[in-house]
């Protein structure tokens, strides 16, 4: 083939990469049309440390002020056998008041208020530990088990809820809610 | 898995529109773990071949753990003064697409332009991507650079994907949170001359939501009788660096940094938390003696290297560590000190040797030892690694 006709056949080939690729690459993960509290996936290296983050989206009543995970009698279920707790850590403002741990059954359960001002969108509390394995961490946990409250005043009795697995690959930002707008 | 087969495609059409490949060459290296059971370790294999100026590039990591870990490929060249660089990730143990990245360049005279597009698979979070473009204006030894996000930007350290097993690899584009929004804008000028040979540095980082980070560094600020100082004070979300760097005209280099954070008691300031501090002393050209000493360790350990980072659970403390070289060989030992240590307070012992025995081929050791079983080096106390690295 000749000279002239290769480096044609190669701008042509790099234009259509280019106009093909280009759609794909300017999207963005819609924002949740719907308040949503979303448990992330445990991410982490084996044999190091874990972490789930707890997020909240569109929440109305100017934002969210309280979390209870547990109300119902039961918090947060996960697998032992892959990870272990060692702390929940409030974090944007929120502190945890009470919690409860227990790595032989796998359950955490706690309660998270933020006394600055209400969130509407983004991470509330961070529970961390050990991971001990790359499978499903198993994170369970009822709707009737939660309860959340607004900066308003009233409680929030409307929203979908999401709880993550055991990720193989991560990155330690913009996992799971975090990085919408 | 689609994904690699249009990815298989789109490079089996590239060497027909470039030519015939001239060479093929690349690296194949191997660690295989003795300590605490044997066993393979991680296998790398890069295969690059080049022709008319045009390079394609595939790496593969594997593991006798983990399997087949990571494969990348690249394609890198030039359409006259336009370059480009491409890049593929895919995540084979979850048989699916992971990353895209595409790098386009131009230089014109004085001013060179980058556009940077990149895209994450849902394996991890996406799809979503976005573009950042960077414009950079260099003359004589001061350079301007300035970056503008919308839907990704350009992270100082970089944007790193993880394998629970420990290993990552890392791109320059962040692509969240996706879309063409405004998302991070830089500005930053580099070897600002000053008066008495003074060069200043200057960064503004904005992010979407406010200031990312404000840096500004003076070097070569002179002293007397051939002592100068660099300063370099860095503030963003919250908590900043400050580092000083006295040098003595042809002998060592000492550099002090202490990290703190702003201390706030709702709305009042409350002074300054100093989280901890670093002591480097440069004795020669390779060799170095390095001291971190941690008040808060979570947050000294976000400005350390994984590999640096202190154990919380262990007690650990403080890190000391010598680093030497000679003409064939590089040596790094550190020596984590905690409250749960064995004598001295030592919680681990960790040792990393490189050598190389041919000019294509070199010999490497890791070793990690703990003196006490204080929960820093679980499961076993200890692993020992040897490896290889060859190039062709």
């Amino acid at each position: 083939m000749r000279t002239v006709a290769k480096e044609l056949l190669a701008a042509g080939v790099a234009a259509l990469a280019w106009v093909g690729l280009g759609g794909c690459f300017w999207i963005s993960k819609d924002l949740p049309a719907t308040t949503t509290v979303f448990f992330s996936d445990l991410i982490g290296n084996v044999d190091g440390p874990g972490e789930v983050t707890v997020t909240v989206a569109q929440v109305p009543c100017d934002g969210l002020a309280a979390l209870a995970v547990g109300w119902g009698g039961i918090g947060l279920r996960f697998d032992p056998a892959q990870f272990q707790v060692t702390d929940v850590q409030g974090v944007n403002g929120f502190v945890v008041l009470a919690k409860f741990i227990d790595n032989t059954g796998g359950e955490v359960r706690f309660v998270a208020v933020n006394p600055g001002a209400g969130v509407a969108t983004g991470d509330v509390v961070r529970i961390i530990g050990a991971r001990l394995g790359a499978g499903d961490a198993g994170l369970t946990v009822e709707e009737g088990n939660l309860q959340l409250a607004g900066a308003c005043g009233d409680l929030v009795a409307t929203y979908e809820l999401t709880t993550g697995r055991g990720a193989q690959y991560f990155v330690k930002e913009g996992q799971g809610c975090a990085g919408w707008d | 898995m689609r994904w690699v087969g249009l990815a298989l495609a789109a490079l089996s059409l590239a060497p027909a529109a470039i030519g015939q490949p001239r060479s093929l060459g690349g690296e194949w290296s191997v660690e295989l773990s003795l300590l605490p059971t044997p066993n393979l370790g991680l296998v790398s294999l890069k295969l690059q071949t080049e022709r008319n100026g045009w390079t394609i590039s595939s790496a593969t990591e594997t593991s006798g753990t983990w399997g087949w870990i990571w494969q990348e490929f690249e394609i890198r060249g030039d359409f006259g003064p336009l370059g480009v660089e491409g890049t593929l990730l895919f995540g084979p143990a979850v048989a699916d697409f992971l990353f895209a990245q595409a790098v386009y360049s131009l230089s014109l005279a004085d001013i060179d332009l980058k556009a940077h597009t990149a895209l994450i698979g849902p394996a991890l979070g996406g799809p979503r991507g976005g573009t950042a473009f960077e414009a950079g204006f260099s003359r004589d030894r001061t350079r301007i650079t300035g970056q503008l996000g919308l839907g990704a930007w350009l992270p100082a350290d970089g944007f790193t994907i993880h394998h629970v097993s420990g290993s990552s690899r890392t791109y320059a584009t962040d692509p969240h949170p996706g879309g063409s929004g405004f998302t991070h804008a830089l500005l930053a000028a580099e070897g600002i001359p000053l008066s008495w040979g003074i060069a200043c540095d200057l960064t503004v980082s904005l992010h979407k939501t406010g200031l990312d980070r404000l840096s500004i560094s003076a070097t070569n600020i002179p002293i007397c009788c051939g002592l100068s100082v660099d300063v370099e004070a860095t503030y963003g979300a919250g908590n900043g660096t400050l580092a000083i760097a006295p040098k003595l005209a042809g002998f060592a280099e000492v550099c002090v940094e202490v990290w703190g954070e702003a201390g706030l008691a709702g709305r009042t300031w409350a002074g300054i938390e100093i989280d901890g501090y670093r002591i480097r002393w440069g004795i020669r050209d390779c060799q170095h003696l390095e001291l971190i000493n941690a008040f808060h360790v979570s947050a000294v350990n976000e400005r350390l290297d994984p590999s640096d980072r202190l154990a919380a659970d262990g007690g650990e403390f403080a890190l000391l560590r010598l680093g030497t070289c000679g003409g064939q060989y590089t040596v790094d030992l550190r020596l984590f000190f905690g409250t749960r240590g064995g004598a001295f307070g030592i919680t681990r012992f960790a040792f990393t040797g490189r050598i190389s025995v041919l000019a294509n081929l070199t010999l490497g050791l890791d070793a990690t030892l703990c003196p006490a079983p204080a929960g820093c080096c679980d499961p076993s106390g200890g692993a020992v690694y040897i490896g290889w690295a060859f190039t062709f």
